[in-house]
C-alpha cells in the first residue's frame, strides 16, 4: 500500500492534483455513455473534495437525476459529523434538503441503526464545469458555497472508475461488477449507516456513516489495498480524525495530525452486489465485528454501473469458464482480469510471459545431497505441483502438461530413477516449444534424451547383415502412430478417410516404420566427441540427461531408407541428422497433423466430442496461420480456445472430464494454496484407492494414462457413441480414492508434514469471511470450481448441508471453517464439477 | 444381499440399459434375443463355481525367451537369430510334455527360463498347458493369403493398444465389448449380484465389458468405501447424506450420468464386498512377494473367490496384469525380472486355489499384445503378431503342449518379416476352448467371438471336461 491516502487531509493534495486532467478525460469520456435520460447531467459517483480545503468532502451517489450525497465534515465542536443532501437534477443543478441524524452507536450496531433524521437546511450542488462543482448550504444562519470541488483521484488515470446508467434487468444485475465504487449499505432492512466506497486501481478509500457514542452522526474513512490472490477482498486500516475544524469555519486543510488509525477492516465481496464487512476496532471495544453490504439503489431508477476505464468484456462465469480450459483453474483475480481483458489480450499476454522452469529448482535441490545421492524424481515432483499452480505464465505450464500427455515420457519407466534432471528439462523443453512451431517441437522431442531413453533410440544402431541385427522400431512407430499423423489418413475435419469399400486407410505399413527405424539410428548422449564409448554411455558428459542427443554417423544406417513415399538413397557415410530433418519434415508436411494434433488439443482442453467443424478450424489454422506459416502452435491454441464452440454456452455434454492431476491443481489455484516450505513438498499422487489415479508425467505407457478415443464400456456416453478419454481412470476405485484424497486436502492440506502440519495449505480467508451467508459462499466456490454452473438441485443439495451446520457463540471459526469445506469438498465431489462444460 | 441386487436392479442405469437392450433388440433383434434367452437358459444348469483369470501381460511378452527352443537344431537357429539377447542353455529348464509333440513340431524340443521355475513346477504337476503360437485372426491365414491380402487380416497389427483391444475384444482400440464380458451377459443371472460377474484388479479394459455386463474395478487393498457418506462429515451428521445425494444424483448429461452410476456400483459393491472380506482368509503372500503387484491382484482374485459363497458368485471372470514387457531393449536386463514375477505370483495364485479347494474351478490364462520379433535390435526386439501362452489350473490338461511351434527363422512361411509369427491358432479359439469350460455351449460361442464360425475347430483341447 502507499502512503495513506487522506483524501480530506492536505498531505496527499498534490498526489491528486497530478491527475486532475486526465481525470476530467475520462468523465468526459463517461458521459458519452450515459442513456439519454440522463442528459442534463454529467454522471458525479465518488468522491469530490476542495484540494485546499483537505479533509471534508462530498460523495455522491447519483442514479438518473436522482441524487444523494453524504457530506462528510465537522460540527460545530469540530466532532467528524455527516449530513445528507438528497436533490434531483434540473439541469446543472441539484437542490434539496440537507439532514442531520441520531442513530444507534457504531459499537452496538449489528443490523441497522435506527436512524433519525431531522432537517437543518438546504443545499445544492451545482456542475460548474465537466469536472468541477460547487456545494452551496444554508443551514441556521450559515450560508456558504464551497466551490471548485473535483473528483478524487488517487491512482492512476485509467483506473478512475466510470459510471454510467443502466436499466436493470432483474436481481443480480450488478452482480458481476469488480468495480466496487458506489454507495454501501447493510440494505433494506438495515439502513441507517453506510460505506462510501471508492475503487481505483488495487485501492480503496471508503467514508464510513455512522454515529458516535452518544447516537450523534459520526464518521471514520478506511483506506486499503486489494489481497493479490483474491481480488474482491480489501483489507486496509480504519483512521478517526477526533478534532476538526467546525464546517462554517473551514478555510484550509483539516491538520493531517489528527487523523489517527484506529482499527482495521476487510471487505470481501462475494460478487459485484453483496459483501461482508469486518473491522476491528479496539478503543471502542470490538475486536472483530461484522455486517454484510450491499449495493445501495436508489428506488425506482436505473442503477449506476461502475467499472474502471476498460469495460468488461466477458462476465465472470465467461471468464471463469476459459480459464478453466486454457490454465489448470482459475484464481478469482485471474477471473476478475480476465474479465476487464477478454480473451484475446490475455493469450497475448500469457504468450509474452516469460517461462516458469523446471529444471532450476531440481539442480538447485540435487546441489543439496552428495553426489551419490542426486537421483530420483522427488524435487522434480515438488516442482510441478509448485510451477503448475503458482507458475505466472499458466498458459503455458497447462500446454505443457498436455503436450506431455501426447509426447509421453514417463517416470514410471526404467528412466524414473537415474536421471532427477531429464524429466525437468523435458517439461521445460514442451513448455518452451509450446508457443512456436510444432515442426521445432518434434524435433526437439526427438532429440530429447529422455525420450530417446524412454522409446529407446538412444543409442540406436544401425542393422547388422551378418547377425541379422535391425533397427530398433519403437520410436519410429509411436512418432508415427502417437505424435504427428496417426493410424489413418484423416480429413481436414478430423474423419477418416474411407477407401472404396468403406474402409479407413491406413497412413503407414510396417514397412514404413522399417524404414523410419532406420532413419533412427546413430542418435545417443550428448558430449565433446561422437566417441563409441560415448555413444554407448560411458564416459559420460555430467551434463547429457539435459542436452540434445546428438549424432553418431558410425552408428547410423547408410541402406536406402524408404518410408511415406520418401526415399532417402544409401549413403556412402552416415548422415543422420539430415535423415532426420528429412524424416521429420515429411512427418511435419503430412496432411494429418493438424487434424490429428489439433484434435488432441481440443480434447485436452475443451472438449471430448468436438464437431468435425471445429477440428476442422483448428487443423486450418494449424495450416495455416493467416501469414502463411504451418505448425504455428499459438495459432493452433487460439483456434482451440477462442472457437465459437469452445466459447458458447455450456450445454449438455458438449465439454470434458476434468483429470484427476488437474482437480488438485485446480483446488491449489482458486484457493491460493502456498507452501510453508515454499519448494511444493507432495511427491506421488497415483494411487488409485488411495489418491488421484494420475500423476503428471508418470502415465503407466507412452498411450497416457487415458487415449483420446476412449469408449468407456457399457456407458451412457459410449451408448451415445462420444469419447471420454479421462474416463479411463474413473472407476468403482478410483472414485472413492479421489473422494477420500481429497477430503483430506480440503480439511488439513497435503505434503510432506513438518510439526504436524502439512506443507501445502489453503488460504480460505476470503470463503470464511462469506461462511455466514451459505449463497453467498457457493456462489464464490461456484464460480471458481464450476465457472458458476450449477444445477439448482444440486446447489440446493449443498446449500442445505452448509446450513445444517450452525455457527455457534463460541465455536464460530471452526463451525465457519466447516462450511467452508463442505462447500469446497461437496462441489469437488460433484460430477457437475468433474465434468468440465 | 437382497438389498444391494435391488438397489443395483432399480438403479437408473439398469433401466438405461434394458431400455438400451430394447433399442438394440429393433435393429439386431436375434442377437439380442439369443443372449437374453442363453443367460436364463445356462442360470438353470448352474450348480458348481468356475472362474476365468486373465493374466495380461501389457506391452507384449518375448514369446522367443519364455519358451524356449531346446533341441539343438532349433537351439541353433534361436541363438543364431537372436545373437545378444538369445539365452543360454544354462539358464534353461527342460519341459518333458506328457505326450510327446507330433506332426511338424515331431523331435523338437522346449524349456522354460530359470525364472519361470514355479510354472515348471506346475507344469510337471500337470496343472498347466502351453499353448503354441497363438494370436488375433480373422479366418485361418497362410503367409501367400497375408502377403497377397487375399483374406481379411485384423487391423492395425503391432499397434500395442490396438491388439490389446483385439486380444481383448476382437476389434481395435475403441471396441465397446470384450469376449470377457460377452461370457459374463451369458452368465451374470447365476450369480446373485451381477456386480461381480466381471472383474478388473487392474483398471479399466475393454475384454470385461459385456453388453449388459460392467466390470467391477477393484484394488489390491479390496474395495473402497468412500469415507464421506457415513457419519459425520464437516461437524454435520446430514452431509454425509448430501455427499451420496450429490455423488450418485445423476446430472443433467451423459457424463455426468455414467460418473453417478460408477459412484453408486462403487458404493454397492463395497457395501457387500467389504462384508464379505471380513470373514474370507487372508491368503497373505509369500515372503519376498509384497512388492509384486500381479500377486497382489491375484491376492484380491483369490479373496474374492473364496468370498463367492458370501457375494452369490457361481460364474466370474477376472483381469490382472503386469506391464513393462515392451523390451525394445535391455532386453536381458528386463525380462528375467518380469518372467520371475509372474511365475511367483502365478505360483501364489494355484497354491491359494487349492488351498480353497477350487483348483479344479479356477482357470487361469495369459494374454498379451503380440509376440516380437525373433530378430534382435541389438538388446531387444520388435513388434510381432503370434506368441505363446499358459493356461493353469486342475481342470487344465497340463504337462502338453497346444497349437503348433513355428520354424524358427526367418524367411520362413511361419513368419512375416524379422520373425514375426504368424499365428496357427486363433485367440478366438484359445477363447472358445476357455468359454466352453466355462459352461458357454457350441451354438452360443460365435455370440461371444463372432469370428469363430471361420476357424474348423473351436476346441485347441487343453481343457478337460
Amino acid at each position: 500500500m502507499k502512503t495513506s491516502i487522506v483524501p480530506f487531509v492536505a498531505a496527499g493534495v498534490h498526489r491528486f492534483r497530478r491527475f486532475a486532467g486526465s481525470a476530467i478525460a475520462m468523465l468526459m469520456l463517461s458521459l458519452a455513455s450515459v442513456s439519454a435520460t440522463a442528459q442534463s447531467t454529467q454522471n458525479l459517483v465518488g468522491f469530490w473534495y476542495k484540494p485546499s480545503e483537505s479533509g471534508w468532502g462530498l460523495s455522491i451517489q447519483q442514479q438518473g437525476t436522482s441524487t444523494f450525497a453524504v457530506w462528510f465534515t465537522y460540527d460545530l465542536q469540530g466532532a467528524p459529523t455527516f449530513n445528507t443532501l438528497q436533490c434531483s437534477f434540473t439541469g446543472t443543478t441539484c437542490a434539496g434538503d440537507v439532514y442531520t441524524y441520531t442513530g444507534t452507536p457504531l459499537a452496538r450496531i449489528t443490523a441497522g441503526a435506527n436512524a433519525t433524521g431531522t432537517k437543518i437546511g438546504t443545499g445544492s450542488i451545482i456542475v460548474t464545469s465537466s469536472n468541477r462543482l460547487s456545494l452551496s448550504y444554508v443551514i441556521g444562519n450559515v450560508n456558504q458555497t464551497k466551490a471548485d470541488l473535483e473528483p478524487q483521484n488517487f491512482a492512476a488515470p485509467d483506473q478512475v472508475p466510470l459510471c454510467s446508467l443502466q436499466t436493470p434487468t432483474g436481481t443480480g444485475f450488478r452482480a458481476g461488477l469488480s468495480n466496487y465504487t458506489d454507495h454501501w449499505w447493510g440494505g433494506p432492512s438495515a439502513s441507517g449507516w453506510g460505506v462510501q466506497i471508492s475503487h481505483q486501481s488495487n485501492q480503496v478509500f471508503a467514508g464510513w456513516y455512522s454515529y458516535s457514542a452518544a447516537g450523534k452522526a459520526s464518521w471514520l474513512t478506511l483506506q486499503g489495498t486489494q489481497d493479490s490472490n483474491n481480488s474482491r477482498r480489501f483489507t486496509g486500516t480504519i483512521f478517526q480524525i477526533a478534532n476538526g475544524i467546525p464546517f462554517s469555519q473551514i478555510t484550509g486543510p483539516i491538520p493531517p495530525s489528527s487523523n489517527a488509525a484506529v482499527g482495521t477492516f476487510e471487505f470481501n465481496f462475494s460478487d459485484g452486489e453483496k459483501g461482508v464487512f469486518t473491522y476491528s476496532l479496539p478503543q471502542l471495544g470490538i475486536v472483530s465485528s461484522t455486517l454484510p453490504l450491499e449495493r445501495f439503489a436508489i428506488a425506482g431508477g436505473a442503477v449506476n454501473f461502475c467499472t474502471v476505464a476498460k469495460t468488461s468484456i466477458v462476465s465472470a462465469q465467461e471468464a471463469s469458464r476459459f480459464l478453466g480450459q486454457a490454465t489448470f483453474g482459475p484464481k478469482m483475480a485471474e477471473i476478475d482480469a480476465l474479465a476487464q481483458t477478454g480473451y484475446d489480450a490475455w493469450l497475448t499476454a500469457q504468450f509474452a510471459k516469460p517461462q516458469t522452469l523446471h529444471l532450476p529448482p531440481v539442480a538447485a535441490f540435487l546441489s543439496t545431497l552428495p553426489t551419490a545421492s542426486q537421483v530420483g524424481q522427488t524435487s522434480f515432483q515438488w516442482g510441478i505441483w509448485k510451477n503448475f499452480s503458482t507458475g505466472d505464465d499458466v498458459l503455458r505450464q497447462r500446454m505443457a502438461f498436455a503436450l506431455s500427455e501426447i509426447f509421453v515420457v514417463s517416470l514410471n519407466s526404467n528412466i524414473a530413477f537415474n536421471y532427477p534432471r531429464g524429466p525437468a528439462q523435458y517439461l521445460d523443453t514442451l513448455g518452451a516449444n509450446a508457443f512456436g512451431n510444432y515442426r521445432t517441437l518434434l524435433e526437439a522431442v526427438t532429440y530429447s534424451p529422455m525420450m530417446g531413453l524412454y522409446l529407446t533410440h538412444l543409442r540406436n544402431v544401425k542393422e547388422n547383415v551378418s547377425t541379422g541385427s535391425v533397427p530398433d522400431e519403437n520410436y519410429a512407430r509411436e512418432v508415427m502412430q502417437l505424435m504427428s499423423i496417426g493410424l489413418h489418413q484423416l480429413n481436414l475435419d478430423g474423419t477418416e478417410k474411407l477407401d472404396a469399400v468403406g474402409k479407413p486407410i491406413e497412413t503407414y505399413t510396417n514397412a514404413d516404420v522399417s524404414g523410419l527405424a532406420k532413419v533412427m539410428t546413430g542418435l545417443s548422449w550428448a558430449g565433446p566427441d561422437t566417441s563409441n564409448t560415448r555413444f554407448s554411455g560411458g564416459n559420460a558428459d555430467p551434463d547429457r540427461e539435459i542436452k540434445p542427443m546428438q549424432a553418431y554417423d558410425q552408428y547410423h544406417s547408410i541402406s536406402q531408407k524408404q518410408f511415406l513415399g520418401v526415399t532417402i538413397p544409401a549413403q556412402a557415410l552416415g548422415a543422420t541428422n539430415n535423415d532426420v530433418r528429412i524424416a521429420l519434415d515429411t512427418l511435419f508436411n503430412h496432411p494429418n497433423v493438424g487434424p490429428f494434433i489439433g484434435k488432441q488439443l481440443i480434447q485436452k482442453l475443451v472438449s471430448s466430442n468436438p464437431s468435425p467443424a471445429y477440428v476442422s478450424r483448428v487443423a486450418a489454422a494449424f495450416n495455416n496461420n493467416d501469414s502463411g506459416v504451418r505448425g504455428d502452435m499459438k495459432a493452433v491454441i487460439r483456434a482451440v480456445l477462442l472457437d465459437q464452440e469452445a466459447r458458447a454456452p455450456a450445454s449438455g455434454n458438449n465439454g470434458k472430464l476434468r483429470e484427476p492431476a488437474i482437480r488438485l491443481v485446480h483446488w491449489m489455484r482458486s484457493f491460493n494454496a502456498t507452501s510453508a516450505d515454499g519448494r511444493f513438498l507432495l511427491t506421488t499422487t497415483i494411487d488409485p484407492s488411495t489418491q488421484l489415479s494420475q500423476m503428471p508425467m508418470y502415465a503407466p505407457s507412452v498411450f497416457n494414462f487415458f487415449r483420446p478415443g476412449y469408449i468407456p464400456p457399457n456407458s451412457n456416453v459410449g451408448a451415445a457413441g462420444m469419447f471420454a478419454p479421462e474416463a479411463q481412470i474413473i472407476n468403482e476405485t478410483s472414485i472413492p480414492g479421489y473422494l477420500n484424497y481429497m477430503r483430506g486436502v480440503i480439511t488439513s492440506g497435503i505434503g510432506a508434514r513438518t510439526n504436524n502440519v502439512l506443507d501445502i495449505q489453503a488460504n480460505y480467508n476470503a470463503e470464511l469471511s462469506l461462511a455466514n451467508n451459505p449463497d453467498a459462499l457457493i456462489d464464490r466456490v461456484a464460480l471458481l470450481l464450476t465457472a458458476g454452473n450449477l444445477s439448482a438441485t444440486t446447489r440446493a443439495t449443498i446449500r442445505a448441508a452448509i446450513a445444517s451446520v450452525n455457527i455457534g457463540t463460541t465455536t464460530a471459526a471452526a463451525d465457519q471453517r466447516n462450511r467452508v469445506n463442505l462447500a469446497i469438498y461437496l462441489l469437488m465431489a460433484s460430477p457437475e464439477y468433474i465434468f468440465q462444460n | 444381499m437382497a438389498t444391494i441386487v435391488k438397489n443395483i436392479n432399480q438403479s437408473r442405469r439398469e433401466f438405461l440399459r434394458t431400455a438400451g437392450k430394447l433399442s438394440v433388440a429393433g435393429a439386431a433383434a436375434p442377437f439380442a434375443v439369443n443372449l437374453a434367452g442363453i443367460g436364463a437358459a445356462a442360470a438353470q444348469s448352474a450348480t458348481d463355481y468356475r472362474a476365468l483369470v486373465c493374466v495380461f501381460l501389457y506391452g507384449a511378452n518375448d514369446h522367443n525367451n519364455t519358451v524356449i527352443p531346446f533341441d539343438t537344431t532349433s537351439y541353433a537357429a534361436y541363438t543364431a537369430a537372436r545373437s545378444v539377447i538369445a539365452r543360454p542353455l544354462s539358464a534353461l529348464l527342460p519341459l518333458t510334455p506328457s505326450v510327446p509333440l507330433t506332426g511338424t513340431n515331431a523331435g523338437r524340443q522346449f524349456s522354460l527360463p530359470t525364472e519361470l521355475g514355479g510354472l515348471k513346477t506346475i507344469w510337471d504337476a500337470g496343472k498347466l498347458a502351453i499353448l503354441a503360437n497363438v494370436g488375433p485372426l480373422i479366418v485361418p491365414t497362410t503367409k501367400i493369403q497375408y502377403n497377397n491380402l487375399s483374406v481379411p487380416l485384423p487391423p492395425k497389427l503391432f499397434s500395442h493398444n490396438d491388439q490389446q483391444s483385439i486380444w481383448q475384444a476382437s476389434a481395435p482400440e475403441g471396441a465397446r465389448e470384450g469376449w470377457g464380458g460377452r461370457i459374463g451377459d451369458l452368465m451374470a443371472s447365476q450369480n446373485a449380484s451381477s456386480i461381480f460377474t466381471c472383474n478388473s484388479i487392474t483398471g479399466s479394459a475393454v475384454f470385461l465389458a459385456g453388453r449388459s455386463t460392467v466390470a467391477y474395478q477393484v484394488s489390491t487393498s479390496g474395495s473402497t468405501p468412500i469415507s464421506g457418506i457415513t457419519g459425520s462429515l464437516f461437524g454435520s451428521t446430514s452431509a454425509s447424506a448430501s455427499l451420496r445425494s450429490v455423488i450418485t444424483s445423476g446430472g443433467a448429461n451423459l457424463f455426468t450420468q455414467d460418473l453417478s452410476d460408477t459412484a453408486q456400483r462403487s458404493i454397492d459393491a463395497n457395501v457387500s464386498l467389504s462384508a464379505a472380506f471380513a470373514t474370507a482368509p487372508d491368503l497373505p503372500l509369500p515372503a519376498g512377494q509384497t512388492g509384486n503387484s500381479l500377486a497382489a491382484q491375484l491376492r484380491i482374485v483369490a479373496r474374492m473367490i473364496a468370498s463367492r459363497t458370501a457375494i452369490g458368485a457361481k460364474r466370474q471372470v477376472f483381469l490382472v496384469s503386469i506391464g513393462g514387457w515392451d523390451t525394445h531393449n535391455n532386453q536381458l536386463a528386463t525380462q528375467p525380472g518380469l518372467h520371475a514375477q509372474v511365475s511367483a505370483a502365478l505360483s501364489y495364485f494355484y497354491d491359494a486355489t487349492v488351498s480353497l479347494g477350487v483348483s479344479n474351478n479356477v482357470t487361469t490364462f495369459t494374454g498379451s499384445d503380440f509376440g516380437r520379433t525373433l530378430t534382435s535390435n541389438s538388446d531387444g526386439c520388435d513388434h510381432g503378431w503370434g506368441s505363446h501362452h499358459f493356461v493353469m489350473g486342475g481342470a487344465v490338461k497340463g504337462q502338453q503342449f497346444y497349437g503348433t511351434f513355428p520354424i524358427m527363422g526367418v524367411n520362413n512361411n511361419d513368419e512375416v518379416g524379422s520373425g514375426r509369427l504368424l499365428p496357427t491358432t486363433s485367440v478366438d479359439q484359445y477363447a472358445a476352448t476357455l468359454a466352453r469350460w466355462f459352461g458357454v455351449s457350441d451354438t452360443d460361442m460365435r455370440l461371444v467371438l463372432p469370428n469363430i464360425v471361420n476357424f474348423n475347430s473351436s476346441n485347441v483341447g487343453f481343457m478337460s471336461g
